[in-house]
């Protein structure tokens, strides 16, 4: 990286280097049977230079023969994007500890005994077989620029996926862990999967109409995720945006607070500069209901004349990898809790959904905070009470009508790769089954 | 290097092992409205390997061909340790031993025309769309991939193959005071750059549709008779039924393994739905897979009864079925899955207009957006379509997405129409993966049963 950085320098340009070392050993049981080991050992870089104001953009695997590279980036930027901003030059970021000695140490037989273990637990609740992963990673990304910028920091992962597939359904009942050190999935947690599993003896399809829906964790993040983007700069850029000229103005529920958190120490989602080598920042998206915060990354600040906000990272929705484009993004996303149990808000519905999975968001116009999407896993209320799983039901309606409704959030939240999120009970959703 | 991996396999001492190393060449240009966006080539080397040994597997991907000897070791291992704990032990299905190179015959390969015409060729179709009143903002971009694979067995399979998939795609934007809509666009989606030039018709038909499309209404929801039109119709068969015949989809799945049996029915004798990767000039195009099997024709369904699978060499094996070649990886840093090559209802016998007089209350659904599985429930968009009223169409409405249940889906498949249509892109998701070389086509088909989600 230095010699990059050295040679650009003297070839008269700007250069940032973006370099990923990873590597991932992941074990599988399918079906209670061990499937597979697979041990990865990748490195990934990335150079951007600028030269006159233009952007040259080369990625790759292997960083050899230097001045190649460098060259090259400088060809392309002659003919590259138009740019009104600098690479970073920031020395003072956050330090943070986000590795596990515990998570290095695991190798492939220590994976086998965690999965034995939760696998035979779960017996003592219900005979089934299992889909498990175990996978460990340990991630080092670095960025140095010719601003002086030269920062780096380590990442271990540990995820413990437990999964109880539904007969007659792809889908399943899971339960994991996503953390930086080594977790056990909890003898509870496990009795709360046999339980569900009983639902799924009877099917129910609601009545075309609208019904106060419970979005559990995971289907609530997909509904963040569609605000995500309308509060992106590069949307705002595009003028696409409905969040446009929508800065401190109420746009959800006042029960609605989400704040973007990517300093807590030893937190999977947590990181101290973004893809760009710029510190990242803790602040409301949402705070009581109001719009507070846009994300930026280097070019959409640039285009607004604003500030980055720390929020540059190579991240799409269809699989990220070096060569996805920066764009404004977070992971560390906090939705408040409230203060009913998850228990309290489904006994709180006469009729209603509750909803754990959606299928199908990627094919709405989400940018705009439309869904329409199927159900893939959840389950129909009625007097308070789960009765059993929903099938042939979608559920349809913009999110910046919805979540202006919501009646009660849990007090209880769980991890997602977005952040951590609470069940959220929502007035009015228009649904479609028979 | 070719020699020094062969020597690997040939010191390997376990039961099998094979390499693939490739060498990827990218070219990406895309423009966000007048502003380009990324102007860049890249490289990316590295490869994979795979060792089944002792009834166990295991797979690691390097970019460091010097870890290779260690990786086989610690892969060996690890594949005892799942082989010994497992009562039905992993094997590979016998496959042809190969040896062949392989380059696709094109008119012009991408690779003879310079950056600056490829710029130029987007920047023309970007700025012809642009130029169109309704059009407010372009996503579009020009994707070219060039990889030269070589893969090795302790076999003695070796195998040198180049693929290679242009495509120009993107979408465009069209608004007014009440909504903001998006509407996909796509060329290309084979070997050929010749693909992408004189196609000024395709961008400016899409244009057409988005001046409608800004004015159509939400569609409403409920249970309807729909037509899908080619696109929609390759979609819903690539996600409702085309995931289900992965074999390793339901190879670990009690239920559906025990539904999806051979020559059960799936349709009426009119659906005929088959995976083939070896005709040419689709985006789900190829010679060999990533485990060095030949692609070939392989129908999934005939006369509505189920009558194949697509396999790996290990799920063939585990099926007591045949090889099909459908084991492929986006690159060397994942491990080869099955995947479909270009799936596709093949055509039948209905008029267009037959199809819309048969139906008094629905809708006609146009170019897919996109869907989803899990299991026998899919779920798919579609970018616009029309209202069916007594047997003519109607108003455009949009907002559309669709859900089912597969088979009783299937069963409701009562028209197949005449004339099949191949989408020019293609691409899919599965285990993380995304697979741009995966292509779908269909006829128009008309489905008596589908849930609409609307407001």
């Amino acid at each position: 990286m230095k010699k990059i950085i050295e040679l650009a320098k003297k070839k008269g340009v700007e250069a940032e280097v973006l370099m990923i070392k990873h590597q991932v050993t992941n074990i599988q049981f399918q079906d209670g049977k061990l499937n597979s080991v697979k041990k990865n050992n990748l490195t990934d870089f990335s150079l951007r230079v600028l030269n006159n104001g233009k952007l040259g953009v080369i990625y790759g695997s292997k960083a050899k023969n230097r001045e190649k590279l460098v060259d090259a980036a400088i060809d392309l930027s002659k003919a590259g994007r138009k740019v009104d901003f600098h690479f970073s030059n920031h020395s003072k970021f956050e330090k943070l500890k986000l590795t596990s000695g515990k998570t290095k140490k695991l190798n492939i037989s220590d994976l086998k005994e965690i999965g034995d273990d939760v696998k035979g637990r779960m017996k003592k609740f219900m005979d089934i077989e299992p889909d498990i992963t175990i996978s460990t990673s340990n991630a080092k990304t670095s960025i140095a620029t010719t601003n002086g910028t030269n920062i780096s920091q380590k990442q271990t992962t540990f995820v413990n996926y437990f999964m109880v597939k539904i007969p007659a359904s792809g889908g399943g009942i899971y339960e994991f862990i996503l953390d930086i050190k080594p977790g056990k999935i909890k003898d509870k947690a496990l009795k709360k999967i046999a339980k569900e599993y009983k639902l799924f003896k009877k099917s129910f399809t609601p009545e075309t109409g609208t019904l106060p829906v419970i979005f559990a964790p995971n289907s609530f993040s997909t509904l963040i995720y569609s605000f995500l983007t309308g509060i992106s700069g590069d949307n705002l850029v595009k003028n696409i945006s409905p969040l446009k000229n929508k800065l401190n103005e109420q746009i959800f529920s006042p029960k609605l607070t989400i704040l973007d958190d990517p300093l807590k120490d030893k937190s999977i989602h947590s990181t101290p500069f973004d893809n760009e080598g710029i510190p990242t920042t803790t602040k409301y998206l949402v705070e009581n209901g109001i719009l507070k915060s846009f994300l930026y990354d280097l070019y959409t600040a640039s285009k607004l004349n604003t500030t980055s906000t720390g929020n540059g990272f190579k991240y799409s929705m269809f699989g990220s990898s070096i060569s996805t484009p920066i764009s404004p993004f977070s992971n560390s996303i906090y939705v408040s809790p409230g203060d009913k149990s998850e228990k309290e808000l489904i006994s709180s519905v006469e009729k209603g959904l509750y909803i754990k999975q959606v299928m199908g968001f990627h094919s709405g116009d989400y940018r705009q905070g439309r869904f329409s999407v199927s159900v893939g896993i959840g389950y129909y209320i009625e007097k308070g009470k789960l009765k059993g799983r929903l099938v042939n039901t979608m559920i349809a309606g913009n999110i910046y009508d919805v979540l202006k409704n919501i009646i009660d959030i849990s007090k209880e939240t769980k991890d997602t790769e977005l952040g951590k999120f609470p069940w959220v009970l929502l007035e009015k959703v228009n649904v479609s089954g028979k | 290097m070719k020699e020094k991996l062969k020597q690997y396999l040939q010191n390997f001492s376990g039961d099998y092992a094979d390499i693939l190393i490739e060498e990827g060449f990218y070219t990406t240009v895309s423009f966000n409205g007048k502003e380009l966006k990324s102007y860049s080539t890249y490289s990316k080397s590295g490869g994979h390997v795979r060792v089944f040994h002792k009834g166990g597997k295991a797979t690691g991907s390097f970019v460091d061909s010097k870890k290779i000897p260690n990786l086989l070791t610690e892969l060996k291992t690890g594949s005892e340790l799942i082989g010994s704990s497992r009562q039905k032990p992993i094997h590979l299905k016998a496959a042809p031993v190969i040896k062949a190179k392989y380059k696709p015959r094109v008119k012009i390969h991408p690779k003879k025309i310079s950056l600056t015409e490829k710029f130029d060729l987007l920047k023309y179709y970007n700025d012809l769309l642009l130029n169109q009143k309704i059009v407010s903002m372009t996503e579009i971009g020009y994707i070219e991939l060039h990889i030269k694979k070589s893969y090795f067995n302790t076999e003695g399979t070796e195998i040198d193959q180049e693929i290679v998939l242009v495509n120009i795609a993107g979408g465009i934007y069209g608004k007014n005071d009440k909504t903001t809509q998006l509407l996909r666009i796509g060329i290309g989606g084979n070997e050929d750059y010749n693909s992408l030039l004189n196609r000024d018709d395709v961008f400016l038909k899409q244009t057409r549709i988005l001046e409608e499309l800004v004015n159509a209404d939400p569609i409403k929801g409920g249970v309807f008779p729909v037509i899908l039109d080619p696109h929609e119709a390759g979609v819903f068969i690539h996600e409702a039924f085309g995931h289900l015949s992965e074999a390793d989809i339901i190879q670990n799945h009690p239920t559906f393994r025990k539904e999806m049996y051979m020559d059960r029915r799936l349709g009426k004798p009119i659906l005929n739905v088959i995976d083939d990767g070896s005709i040419s000039g689709h985006p789900g195009s190829y010679k060999y897979d990533d485990e060095g099997v030949e692609a070939k024709r392989t129908y999934l369904i005939k006369d509505g009864i189920l009558s194949g699978r697509m396999h790996s060499r290990e799920t063939a094996a585990d099926f007591g079925e045949e090889l099909s070649g459908n084991c492929r990886a986006e690159n060397y840093t994942y491990t080869p899955i099955i995947r479909m090559s270009n799936i596709f209802i093949d055509s039948g016998e209905s008029e267009f207009d037959d199809m819309l007089t048969s139906i008094d209350n629905g809708y006609y659904l146009c170019h897919a957006k996109g869907g989803q599985t899990m299991g026998d429930m899919f779920s798919f968009g579609a970018q616009y379509g029309y209202e069916i009223k007594n047997g003519k169409l109607g108003n455009m409405v949009r907002d559309i997405n669709m859900s089912g249940n597969l088979f009783s889906t299937l069963e409701s498949i009562s028209m197949i129409g005449n004339n099949i249509t191949f989408s020019e892109i293609g691409g899919c998701g599965k285990g993380g993966q995304i697979m741009s070389k995966s292509g779908k086509g269909a006829p128009h088909i008309k489905i008596d049963n589908v849930t609409i989600g609307g407001v």
